[in-house]
């Protein structure tokens, strides 16, 4: 009989265990864009709360158009030395060096031309190409002196960090998910993505690429831990006019909109600001360039290229995770190693 | 020669008796539990636990092949097929595996079989679905397995004291309870 | 030539119940509730789910179903559910019309965002054709 009544308080405990681990989530409107997180295990509410007030303490200091942040000081006083605190700085200095690194592909100084644009507006239109040439003389953020605790902003120039405070924003949720203990957690920053350890049954999180040419679908998906996976497209944000698409990435050097024949350009890589601005640069540069820098460049990433002519281009590092069977076209799928 | 005589005409019995329970077995509503086609409850296995210990492990393995083929050709699909070989050979390894465990009663080794049985059904029913979907009911299949698995040792234990009564050639030695 | 085994090996059946069978009627029952228990979180996801949502306050949930198409109206959005299932929002009343552009919807983890109206339709559950993915990079 014994024997019995511990099979049967075997199985209840097993029963039990299916009842599942604890899990908060919230959707947070923030940083113009929606940002759903999910947190598993014990104390989720609390860290979910840390969470949402650490976005809303990011999109108050680093939005533009926020007259009282930090970032709309700083434009103000745009010609002459002004004081800000070191987080900004650091971000403004790590944005910086990403514009040298890739050549001026991404660059935070092509706020006048992105206004200009009027991408995000009510009323987007296309600027001559003589209103585009006076505005890319500003552009240029190795102009941008950066002296201890102060930034001086050369005159007429204005910076913009929506490339890459999203990517900064999962950075820092990815430390406050560690700092906490958290095992299990994933976050979405509009399409830009953070996936914290494993899934609550220890598997890895799977990644969804959305196709650029039909967004209801994928190109495939990736299975990752501890990654941030964010992608570059023009296929979500544009207008048209007499006939013509613009999108609303464009090469700072010019201008005009990037049309480097990729439809989409994804990076993933373990630092969300790198991979926010990469995956800006990697599009604008084009599939050639893009390549060549992902050979050359010192820090690891691994990118998803897609083009007009159904190719993807995958990393050497994504051949073992990444799993195309989901994607319901047909693409050409070409893995790029480094030799 | 004339133990082998005895031991084939056996052999064919326990063919005969194998395809009749496994016909007996349309009777029953396994589909209510796996809504699947050709998936059996595992009465059959009665003749293999008998004949495992009766006869030996390759004796068993025969009726078993037999009993699948012949069983496929009367009802005449390659599913069928795959649903008995798959469930009657699951359950015959773990019966071969388990019936030398000294301490394990003609029960437990029944019972071992039948969850063997079952597996095999939705190991049989995820080939040819070519989808892992019927795993779902593979737990409440085990469940069941213990029922039927404690039935078929039951009639397996009865047949072997009847068989002690009639006491024949061939008839390995017994213990006394 | 005897095909069969010598009868001499056979094991001999033991006919009562004994305390080692309680054994394998354990493994049986615990195999059947881990594995009841590893498809449990499949099972509780059911189909899949569209939730709508504004300004992070849920307006409505429903099960999105094939053959069963239909428009459902929020205000001055309209969401529609094609005759495939596909979920896509068809009016908006912001100028940029974003949400609209985004197309058509299918799988779980995959949403639509109307930005300046904090309008959102997402997926949820388990789409059935088990892409399997738990969230999408755009």
């Amino acid at each position: 009989m014994k024997r019995w009544l511990v099979l049967l308080l075997a199985v209840c405990l097993l029963c039990g265990c299916a009842a599942g681990p604890q899990e908060a989530s919230a959707q947070i409107f923030s940083m113009d864009t929606v940002i759903d997180i999910t947190v598993y295990g014990d104390g989720a509410q609390d860290v979910l709360r840390d969470a949402r007030a650490e976005l809303v303490r990011l999109d108050g200091a680093l939005s533009r158009h926020d007259s009282g942040s930090a970032l709309a000081a700083l434009n103000r006083g745009a010609g002459g030395p002004v004081a800000v605190e070191e987080e900004l700085y650091d971000l403004l200095y790590a944005a910086a060096a990403y514009a040298a690194d890739t050549g001026g592909c991404f660059d935070i100084s092509v706020a006048p031309i992105m206004d200009a644009w009027n991408f995000t507006g009510d009323t987007p239109r296309v600027p001559s190409q003589a209103e585009l040439e006076a505005l890319a003389a500003h552009v240029g953020s190795e102009r941008i002196v950066f002296d201890g605790g102060t930034v001086t902003l050369p005159e007429g120039m204005a910076v913009d960090l929506g490339g890459i405070a999203k990517g900064y924003a999962s950075d820092r949720l990815a430390a406050l998910f560690a700092q906490r203990g958290v095992t299990s957690a994933k976050v979405s920053l509009g399409g830009n993505i953070y996936v914290h350890g494993t899934k609550t049954d220890g598997s890895l999180w799977r990644v969804g690429v959305e196709d650029p040419n039909d967004p209801g679908n994928f190109l495939g998906a990736v299975e990752l831990r501890d990654r941030f996976a964010i992608t570059s497209g023009g296929y979500q944000r544009y207008f048209e006019q007499d006939g013509v698409t613009y999108y609303h990435i464009v090469d700072p050097k010019t201008g005009n909109v990037a049309r480097s024949g990729l439809l989409s350009a994804t990076v993933i890589c373990g630092n969300g600001a790198m991979g926010d601005a990469f995956s800006t640069a990697l599009f604008v540069m084009g599939l050639d360039a893009a390549v060549d820098f992902w050979r050359t460049y010192p820090v690891e990433f691994d990118m998803i290229l897609a083009d007009d002519d159904g190719h993807v281009y995958l990393t050497e590092g994504l051949r073992d995770c990444f799993d195309a069977s989901i994607a319901e076209h047909e693409y050409e799928y070409i893995f790029l190693s480094k030799e | 020669m004339k133990n082998n005589v005895h031991q084939l005409t056996l052999c064919a019995i326990l063919t005969a008796l194998a395809l009749a329970l496994s016909y007996l077995e349309n009777l029953f509503p396994a589909a209510l539990l796996l809504p699947l086609p050709g998936v059996k409850l595992g009465l059959a296995n009665i003749v293999t636990v008998f004949a495992l210990y009766y006869l030996g492990a390759v004796p068993a393995l025969s009726i078993l092949t037999a009993r699948c083929l012949l069983g496929a050709m009367f009802v005449g699909n390659f599913s069928a097929l795959l649903f008995s070989l798959f469930g009657g050979f699951l359950a015959m390894g773990v019966m071969i595996l388990f019936h030398r465990v000294r301490g394990l009663s003609i029960y437990g080794v029944s019972i071992a079989g039948a969850a063997g049985h079952n597996t095999g059904q939705v190991a049989a029913a995820m080939v040819t679905l070519g989808s892992a979907a019927p795993l779902a009911y593979l737990p409440v299949l085990l469940i069941v397995s213990l029922f039927t698995g404690a039935l078929t040792g039951l009639i397996a234990a009865l047949l072997f004291s009847a068989m002690d009564k009639i006491q024949t050639r061939g008839v390995p030695p017994r213990p006394a309870p | 030539m005897n095909t069969f085994s010598s009868q001499k090996n056979n094991a001999v059946p033991r006919l009562r119940p004994a305390p080692l069978d309680a054994v394998v009627v354990l493994a049986v029952l615990v195999l059947a509730a881990a594995l009841f228990a590893a498809m449990l979180p499949k099972q509780s996801g059911g189909a899949l789910a569209c939730t709508v949502s504004r300004d992070g306050q849920v307006l409505d949930t429903f099960p999105v179903e094939e053959n069963s198409p239909g428009e459902r109206v929020y205000g001055a959005y309209t969401v529609s559910v094609a005759q495939d299932g596909a979920v896509s929002v068809t009016a908006a009343p912001c100028a940029g019309q974003d949400c609209v552009r985004t197309g058509a919807v299918r799988r779980a983890g995959q949403n639509i965002v109307c930005l300046p109206g904090r309008f959102v339709v997402e997926l949820s559950g388990t789409d059935g054709d088990g892409s399997g993915v738990d969230i999408v990079v755009r």
